[in-house]
This record gives C-alpha cells, structure tokens and sequence, in this order.
C-alpha cells in the first residue's frame, strides 16, 4: 500500500519511511493528528493534539476518544456515527466542538478515515483536526459587516486612488438607480452632476495626499446624479480606509431631499408668520388710532354740550345727551379692553419691572376710582395696608389689574363699601403678597362661578338687573396675572359680598 | 397774548373741537392742519405751545416735534403730544422724542383746559377758565 506515496526509489527502506511519517506527525504543530484502534483508543498523540487540546500524550495513550468530544455529542452517538460513516465511505468530514483538558470548548474541522493492516483487517482510526475558532469568528464578523453595509440607509461606496469604484452596497443601488454590476470598477464620477465631473479628480487627489474623515464640501450644497440624468441633494462624509491593496476612500452618501424639503417648507412658514405678526401688529396699532379718533369728536362734543358751553339745555336734552355719553364711554372701553387683550394674547405687552411700592400703588388705584363710588353712594377705601412693602413687577399690568377688580367691586355694589387690603404673608420659601379687594354687594351664586372669568360673560346679581361693563375685565386679570407672576383668587358669600384677589408670589433671596 | 397756543391735527372733527374748547375759554389758537403747516406756523409766530397729534400722513407728530425742538428761534417751545395711539411703548417713544407732556385722547372736555394750561407759561394763562370743575 501507499505506493504512490512512498516510492522506494526516493525514500529507500520500510525504516526510513517510518522516520520520515515520524518527522512528519512531530513537526504538525498545527494540525491534531491522533491515531485510534477500531473501538477509539487512543494509539497515537501528536504534538499539534497535545497544543490543541492540552493533553501530554502519556495522559491520553489507551483512553477513549470520546473525552475529545463534549458530552451532549457523546450522548447523541456522534463519536460512533463519525466511526461508522468513516468505515462505510472512507472519510468523515465535518466541523464539530471539542473540548479542552480544562474543559473550554472550541470548533474544530476534523477528518476522521479509517485505517486498515496490509491484509485489509480494521486497525482503528486516523483523526486529523485543526481549531477553526478563530475563522468562523471573522467569517460571522464579515457576515455582521456585509449586513450592516446592506442594510444601511445611506449609500457607502469604496473608491480607489484612481476613482475607481471598489464596492458599493444595496443603498447605492436604489439611491443612484445603477445595478452593482455597473457601478463596481466604473469611476465614481457616474456619480457627480457633469459641471463638478471636471474638478473631482483634483478634490479626489487632495484627499489621497491628505487622508482623514471629514465631511466633504461642508457648508456647499452637494449634488448626486441619478442614471437616468436626475439630480438630488446629498451630504457626503469621507474616511480613509487602510487596507492590503492601499490606500482607499469610504465615502457616506445621504439623500438629503427631504431633510432640504422639510427646511425650505418651515423657513417660508416662519416667514409668513413673520409677516401675519407685523401685519397684525400694524392692524393693532392702526386700529386702536382709528376706533378712538371718532370717539374724541362724539365725546368730545356731548362734553361740550353737557357743559352748556354753547347754550343752555332742557331737561330732555341733557338726558339724551348723557345717554349718548354713557354709550360714547362704554363703546371705548370696550375698544381699551380689545386693544389690551389683542396685545396680550399677541405677546405683544412688554413689561418693565420696576420696584413698586404696594401701598402707594393701592392709594393711587383708590384716588382714581373714588368718584366712581362716590357717585353711587359707597364708601372706597384702603385698609389694613401693610406700609413699605416692595414688590418688582410691571406697574402698568399691576395697576390695570387692580383697577379692574376694585371697578368690578363698586359696580356690584349697592350699598355699602369697597375695601382695599393688602398683606404679605411668607409660605414654603416664597413671599406672598395679597391685594385684597372686599366689597359689600351682591356676591356671586355658586352656579355662575365657572362663568366668572370667561370673555365677555356678565354674572348678574340674583333679579339678573343688567350692569355696565365689558365682560372683559376678569379675563382680562385672569390673563395679565400671570404675566407678572401672580393668580386671581375669590371668596363669595351670595347676598354678602366677594373678595377678589391679586397674589404674587416672590421667591425669597437666601 | 391770546395766541399762544399752536394746534396741529388732521382730522377735522378733532380740530373743531379742540378749537372751541380753547375758545371757549377765551384762548384764540393758531390752527394747522398738517406736520409741514405746523413748523411754518410755528416759526412764524413762536407760540408758547404746541398741542400735536402724532399719526398725521405726511410730517407725523415725532418729526414736527423734533424740527420744532431743533429751531434756535423756538428756545423753550412747549410742545405736548395729543394722541389715541396707546400702543405698548408710545409713551415712552413720546418722552424719548422730546416731548414734553401728553394728553390721551379721547379728550375729556371737562379737564382738557386744566390739563393745557398746566402746560402754559405763568404769563400766557387766561384766569379760572368758565365752565371747568
């Protein structure tokens, strides 16, 4: 047997033959070679099985191969299966776990065939093996990295430093509408609009002799060109890619349409914003000029006339004439409480915090007001105001606020007073200051407390007599508060009276 | 010494009002009816005070009260916004450009006179003016 292999003519006697096998087992450092009798004894140990196992061959010589195989195949039959296919076609091959002498496993490629006497008697088993941990580690690493490339979003394509296309992955397919096929080995100027075909070598080559990642032709607008002859915005990033055959480029190619799309569409609408907003503060400030300006002459006149100035009036006259005054007023107020909601709700009211001194802004807000009670026969008053209390806030909606709340008060009130309060009082790390405004009227009933701040609703006393006004005071509060840090409070006893306040809250400096 | 006091207004309502209330209680204004007519009276007959309105076309009520502040002949000029703008920042836009006082319109007839003549010289006022409270 082995003739072919063992030619007498080259190596000479049955003596030599076994020295050279011998040489041969010994240097196979790489490969487990190991020699079994027909049941799996362990025969023979080489030094590849000794590094690949852990074994030294006396631990092992007589022992069944079955140690080299984990337990589960052990179970399965696998060692007597490989044995049996061997005999049955001359080999097994295939790619099984072993295990270490410290019991860790690896993957191996064994070839098991059998082995015969010169008669042709069974003599046992040759097993060759190598550890292939290490391959089937990077084919599954190059497995993970060919599914990332394909399954990436953008398009990624490998340039050599001639330009030409080395790879280019599914992205680049759909996005740029070339077969693979066409793409690998054409130069990746395909790719680029016609008028940059001529600089982009020139680019190509400064990136070559300057290689880093950076994206390219940041701040430009970078266009791709479809095969069929579209274009599209694109961003590209660029990185050197070291590899056996050189130097190449990587470069990230992202469609960019819709991001482009997306931005164009929000700068026009913030620009029509832009425009509504002046065009609305135009109409603001053009509107309270034209609604007040006739306004002047018809109170201005009724004035006038009510004064005598031109003439005595009868009884009669003068009665319409106030009538005609009272609806003057009620019309600008009205126009006043439009105007103040218009700019509130615009954003529009700008505040200007000052140090204000609380108890002087109360007296000011009762020194205007006081007429007004005075004509309707009640008393308005500034009680148990803390003196040399301080408070940043905006005077203007602080006042406007106040006023429209001690004006609700005396309108609601027949007989009687209207109190004005103001206390701090200091809660959880924060200074509360309270403008309290107390009257004597009619209160409101527990059904119409909902309605209360809403715009342009009235909440009547109980025999429902109408009262004058806009219905657009507490709203108006209800908005301006918060503005300068503070909430709208009330208590109401129906038939007694109510207490509206103002609380601002502070935080307190540590 | 009637003539003191420069009214400058477009709207023709407004100017007739204005007029009579001062007439009525013995001042005999000067009348302009627009920006460009307001200076040129005003240089001419150097008034003691200018009551301007602001949104006027042409010459608006900031540009007459500038040119008025900026002539060498009209040292001491008073002159005092009369306005329906209410606009978030006017008044200070108002105080910025020079101004020295401001009367809201809609105008109340009962104090308007009181409300001028807090802005007359000593010498220029009338006694206690009929008809006011």
């Amino acid at each position: 047997m082995h003739d072919e292999l063992f030619d007498p003519r080259t190596f000479g006697s049955a003596e030599e033959v076994v020295e050279f096998v011998g040489n041969v087992l010994e240097s196979s450092t790489e490969y487990s070679i190991v020699a079994t009798d027909p049941v799996g004894l362990i025969l023979l140990w080489n030094e590849g099985a000794q590094r690949l196992y852990g074994y030294t061959p006396a631990e092992v010589i007589g022992r069944s191969w079955d140690l080299l195989h984990t337990e589960q195949d052990v179970q399965q039959g696998l060692p007597h299966e490989m044995m049996q296919s061997a005999l049955e076609e001359g080999k097994w091959e295939g790619t099984v776990t072993r295990v270490r002498k410290d019991g860790s496993h690896f993957t191996a490629r064994v070839v098991t065939t059998p082995r015969r006497r010169p008669g042709g008697e069974r003599a046992g088993f040759l097993l060759m093996s190598s550890d292939i941990s290490e391959k089937v580690r990077l084919n599954r690493e190059l497995d993970y990295a060919r599914s990332v490339l394909e399954l990436a979003p953008d398009a990624m394509v490998i340039v050599n430093a001639a330009g030409d296309i080395q790879l280019a992955n599914a992205a680049t397919e759909r996005l740029f509408g070339y077969a693979r096929e066409a793409l690998i080995g054409s130069p990746v100027e395909i790719l680029i609009p016609d008028r940059y075909q001529e600089r982009h070598p020139d680019h190509r080559a400064g990136f070559f002799a300057a290689p880093q990642a950076r994206p390219m032709g940041a701040q430009l607008d970078l266009s791709g060109r479809r095969k069929d002859g579209v274009e599209f915005p694109i961003e590209i990033s660029l990185s050197p890619l070291e590899t056996e055959e050189g130097l190449l480029a990587t470069a990230a190619i992202r469609d960019v349409t819709e991001r482009k799309r997306v931005e164009r569409d929000l700068s026009e609408a913030n620009a029509q914003l832009e425009s509504a907003s002046r065009a609305k503060d135009r109409f603001l400030a053009s509107m309270s000029h034209e609604l007040r300006t006739p306004l002047n002459a018809i109170l201005g006149f009724t004035g006038t006339l009510l004064m005598g100035l031109p003439g005595p009036l009868n009884d009669e006259q003068s009665t319409q004439l106030r009538t005609v005054q009272r609806s003057g007023r009620h019309l600008l107020s009205l126009i006043n409480d439009l105007l103040d909601l218009a700019r509130i709700e615009s954003g529009k009211l700008e505040l200007k915090i000052e140090s204000i001194d609380c108890r002087d802004l109360l007296e000011d807000v009762a020194v205007g007001l006081r007429p007004l009670a005075e004509e309707k026969g009640i008393a308005l008053e500034v009680l148990d105001a803390e003196d040399g209390l301080e408070l940043s806030s905006d005077r203007r909606a602080l006042s406007q606020i106040l006023i429209n709340l001690a004006n609700n008060a005396i309108k609601f009130t027949d007989q009687g007073s209207v109190r004005l309060e103001l206390i701090r009082q200091h809660d959880d790390g924060a200074s509360v200051t309270r403008f309290g405004v107390t009257d004597t009227g009619c209160g409101i009933r527990a059904e119409d407390r909902e309605r209360l701040f809403a715009a342009f609703e009235q909440i009547g006393a109980p025999d429902a007599r109408p009262y004058e006004g806009t219905g657009l005071g507490l709203y108006i509060c209800q908005m301006l508060a918060p503005l300068i840090g503070g909430a709208i409070t009330f208590e109401s006893v129906l038939g007694a009276g109510s207490t509206f306040a103002l609380e601002v809250r502070e935080p307190v400096p540590r | 010494m009637t003539e003191r006091i420069l009214v400058v207004e477009d709207n023709e309502d407004n100017i007739r009002l204005i007029d009579y209330l001062l007439k009525a209680h013995g001042y005999a204004p000067l009348l302009a009816r627009d920006g460009g007519e307001g200076v040129r009276v005003a240089i001419e007959n150097r008034p003691d005070l200018v009551l301007l309105d602001i949104r006027m076309p042409g010459m608006d009520g900031y540009e007459v009260a500038a040119a008025l502040k900026a002539e060498p002949g009209l040292a001491g000029i008073r002159v005092v916004a009369v306005t329906a703008s209410a606009m978030v920042g006017d008044r200070e836009q108002i105080a910025a450009a020079g101004f020295d006082g401001y009367i809201d319109k809609p105008i109340d007839p009962e104090t308007f006179i009181e409300q001028v003549e807090r802005w007359l010289p000593e010498q220029a006022r009338l006694q206690e003016s009929p008809g006011s409270r």
